[in-house]
């Protein structure tokens, strides 16, 4: 089943020779296993990592009984679980090349139109993604994006912080005890906030597996880091129905970059920065 | 890593060539979102295919609501369907060739040992593989697998099973469908397996269409306690089938595809011009 919604490009824009990643690659629906699980409802709560075990999450090898679904904590926050596989031929140079270059904007890039570069990993909901100093990662980064797959839901303005897994325990040898597993995790996780009042803290790492590398991400909603601490952030908006829809929308969006990743890296990885 | 530890071979199979692919190749657990479901426990029968309508799963285009699952039906027979995708490293007629190579022994093949050939694809619980005639499977196929990932013994101690083709034509698959299928790409073959030493049938569907998620994505079913005669699907209630042991079939299956999806392109590679019976 395909996604065909796509948010409209603006004229100069359908000028740009990216503009066919925009529109040439189809986007697909989770494969009939995963729906199967998503439609089944939410997780059982007790399979959830609970927020303050969240560290639990990095572990050399092995799975929680639940690696894909959602659900809310009695509280009133709640928990995303998505699980990937990039396939062997999308290398981990391809993938760390997109993470940085989808931050930069190109030079017939209009400010105020969004990034381009952004929008075609996934038409739906996509529209803007940069570095807040225009630099590099380190003050945050900017996202402008709608999670309901372009059904009119609003797009929400987020800001991507990093925080330091030390500052909650998280020691050296665990750390080596990942690397030395051929885990990769740079000892770091990410917070988001938003425009409107509300916070994400989100965890992710990645490890070898069988038919590619795989990723084990999680997302407590209602949460953020503090000075070493975790807050409960109350003012964070919370449903199942948002919850299935950051499932489903998280798992299409890296689906389909693995479709359109190779030809893109193999056009633009060695053309200037600011190539359109 | 999510591995089982396989068992050894013996030292006259040690010494072929072939058992790199037996020694090299970690088996893996099903993958994680297998897994969840399974943990699950069984689907909800009523939204199994009924044996009377199982060919009901041929559709291009179609999907059934529950893609992954195993059940008890009323009737006492055993129910799964299994989802999954073949990757694009899987090239068309590599599985064509390997149904022939691995019915065949190789001409140092240790006797009494069973089938090299056949311990590859799953190294828990198959034992030995050949064509009934020895030649194709027109009088059926005979196995030796134990379909538990060794937790009994391993495929020795397995059970023996004949599978014998079904030709879906005389069974309700009709001209206009079958041509319809086969213009969308999509393959089906079924077969209904005997048991020696034991009563029992089961009947199996297999359904493959082309994939936007990998090369062909492939649904197969099993009915535990069915199988088909003079165009008929016939009810044998002798057939033992627990949740238990349905469960233990679909990790089987799963463990097994998976591995062939790993050691296939490279045992294709280096054996497909080779004679039939090379080590």
């Amino acid at each position: 089943m395909s996604v065909e919604t796509r948010r409209q490009l603006f004229p100069e824009e359908e000028k740009m020779p990216l503009a066919k990643y925009f529109y040439n690659y189809p986007v697909h629906m989770p494969n009939p296993l995963e729906m199967q699980i998503i439609n089944g409802g939410p997780m059982d709560l007790e399979d959830a990592i609970k927020p303050e075990n969240f560290l639990d999450l990095l572990k050399p090898e092995g799975y929680d009984k639940v690696e894909l679904g959602y659900c809310m904590f009695p509280d009133g926050s709640g928990y995303v679980a998505t699980y990937r596989v990039r396939p062997k031929e999308i290398t981990g140079e391809m993938e760390r090349w997109y993470r940085n270059w989808r931050n930069l904007k190109s030079k017939s890039m209009i400010p105020g139109h969004g990034n381009l570069r952004y929008k075609i990993w996934l038409p739906a909901d996509h529209f803007d993604h940069y570095f807040v100093n225009w630099i590099d990662g380190s003050d945050g980064v900017f996202t402008t994006e709608s999670l309901d797959l372009g059904e009119g839901d609003r797009q929400y303005n987020t800001i991507r912080h990093q925080y330091d897994l030390k500052d909650f325990g998280f020691t050296d040898d665990r750390l080596k005890e990942l690397k030395d597993a051929g885990c990769q995790c740079n000892g770091k996780g990410s917070w988001e906030s938003f425009d409107e009042p509300g916070s994400h803290l989100c965890l992710a790492y990645s490890r070898p597996c069988p038919g590619g590398v795989e990723t084990r991400s999680r997302e407590w909603i209602g949460w953020r880091p503090v000075n070493g601490k975790l807050v409960r952030d109350e003012r964070t908006y919370c449903t199942e129905e948002y919850l299935k829809k950051v499932v489903i929308h998280t798992t299409i969006e890296w689906e389909h970059l693995y479709e359109f990743l190779p030809d893109l890296y193999r056009e633009y990885h060695d053309q200037p920065e600011d190539a359109d | 890593m999510n591995c089982y530890k396989v068992p050894p071979l013996s030292e006259e199979e040690e010494k072929l060539p072939v058992a790199r692919f037996y020694r090299d190749y970690p088996l893996y657990r099903p993958s994680p979102l297998q897994q969840q479901i399974i943990d699950q426990g069984p689907m909800n029968p009523e939204k199994a295919i009924r044996p009377t309508d199982w060919l009901s799963l041929l559709e291009a285009d179609q999907t059934p609501e529950i893609v992954f699952g195993w059940c008890m039906l009323e009737d006492g027979s055993g129910y799964y369907i299994e989802y999954s995708v073949t990757p694009e490293t899987i090239k068309p007629g590599m599985r064509r060739w390997y149904g022939t190579f691995y019915n065949r022994h190789s001409k140092n093949m240790p006797e009494g040992q069973g089938n090299l050939r056949y311990k590859i694809w799953n190294p828990m619980d198959h034992w030995d593989h050949r064509f009934v005639n020895g030649k194709d499977d027109s009088d059926g196929v005979w196995s030796l697998e134990s379909l538990d990932i060794g937790k009994s013994g391993g495929g020795k101690n397995g059970v023996a099973a004949i599978s014998h083709n079904i030709n879906l034509r005389e069974y309700g698959l009709t001209e206009e469908k079958e041509a319809e299928l086969t213009k969308a790409g999509c393959r089906a073959s079924a077969c209904w397996e005997e048991f020696e030493g034991q009563p029992g049938h089961h009947l199996v569907l297999r359904f493959s269409r082309p994939s936007v998620y990998g090369s062909m994505e492939n649904l197969n079913c099993e009915w535990m306690g069915y199988w088909a005669k003079d165009g008929r699907i016939i009810r044998d209630e002798e057939t033992e089938v627990d949740e238990t042991y349905i469960k233990n079939v679909l990790i089987h299956n799963c463990v097994e595809r998976q591995h062939l999806f790993e050691v296939l392109p490279d045992l294709y590679e280096e054996y497909h011009d080779k004679p039939l019976d090379a080590d």
